[in-house]
């Protein structure tokens, strides 16, 4: 299953980034309402890091009144793609997933 | 900055995190921390308790947990394997015992490049360990001779002196023995 979460990990992230920028926390929070897709907090940082190396994301600071600069997180052109992509063949995907669960139930 | 990155708790934990990602460059490890510092602050109010501090960190994750997801992250980057003691031993033990022997009949040299072959081989050491470890284990090339010359300088150069010049040129590979001895501990298991 951690295998499988983490593939799909990432496209969650690009997908809630998709209708505005968030900062770490922020993403986490998304995350842990949606039991299946909570992972040890600590280790969605590297997922970012990776995201704005390989040019999917961008970050910029935002000075906050109550606490630490924000780190926050927007999609560029680039994870906007891979985005349209990933939501392009997951129907695909999990139909041929579902397909094969329910006739091997079934046989 | 506020307090709760000085708290004991936080850093050790973010001490812990340095080390076990200690295989990736400054500017990776450097990224991480910053960013776990920023959550950690973002997290916990000022004054924030030991108990509030405790379960922040554990939400967190393990230092082991996001060391792993980081080094994963990272082609080309393998993550430390531990290696039996007795390995560590004797490769630590030919370094440091590699001086006495240095200029008889080369079996010093000899011990003291196997142990450095040893050393680059291993998977328990990072590359700047490595490279400490080698530079430590082949010291005495430099060492002895240039303490039997402080002590011609000094008035002469008898069978005391020149033992004097090996057990001298003990000091580096001890010191990096120590080193390298301990960073391969910490990555046992037991020592989690």
């Amino acid at each position: 299953m951690s295998q499988l979460r983490k593939g799909v990990l990432e496209y969650c992230v690009l997908a809630l980034l998709s209708d505005r920028p968030r900062y770490g926390v922020e993403l986490l929070e998304a995350l842990a309402d949606t039991p299946v897709m909570a992972t040890s907090q600590g280790t969605l940082y590297p997922l970012l890091s990776r995201l704005r190396r390989s040019g999917l994301a961008d970050t910029y600071l935002v000075e906050s009144a109550s606490g630490p600069s924000r780190k926050y997180y927007e999609l560029t052109d680039q994870g906007r793609q891979a985005l349209a992509e990933f939501s392009g063949h997951w129907p695909g995907f999990r139909d041929a997933v579902d397909r094969f669960l329910v006739s091997g139930a079934e046989s | 900055m506020s307090d709760a990155l000085t708290h004991p708790l936080v850093r050790a934990y973010l001490a812990s995190v340095d080390r076990e990602a200690a295989v990736l460059s400054d500017d990776r490890r450097r990224d991480l921390l910053a960013d776990l510092r920023e959550h950690i602050e973002s997290v916990l109010p000022q004054g924030a308790d030991d108990a509030a501090v405790q379960q922040a960190l554990d939400q967190l994750g393990t230092p082991r947990e996001i060391a792993a997801a980081a080094i994963a992250e990272e082609p080309g980057v393998t993550p430390l394997q531990p290696q039996s003691s007795a390995r560590t031993t004797l490769t630590l033990g030919m370094m440091v015992l590699a001086a006495p022997f240095f200029e008889v009949l080369g079996i010093g040299l000899v011990v003291a490049v196997l142990a450095a072959v040893r050393i680059w081989r291993s998977t328990a050491w990072t590359r700047r360990d490595k490279h400490l470890g080698i530079l430590c284990a082949l010291s005495p090339l430099l060492v002895i001779p240039a303490a039997a010359a402080l002590f011609v300088l000094a008035g002469g150069l008898g069978p005391e002196e020149l033992f004097g010049s090996f057990l001298i040129a003990m000091v580096i590979p001890l010191a990096g023995a120590i080193r390298l001895g301990r960073s391969a501990a910490r990555l046992r298991p037991q020592a989690a």
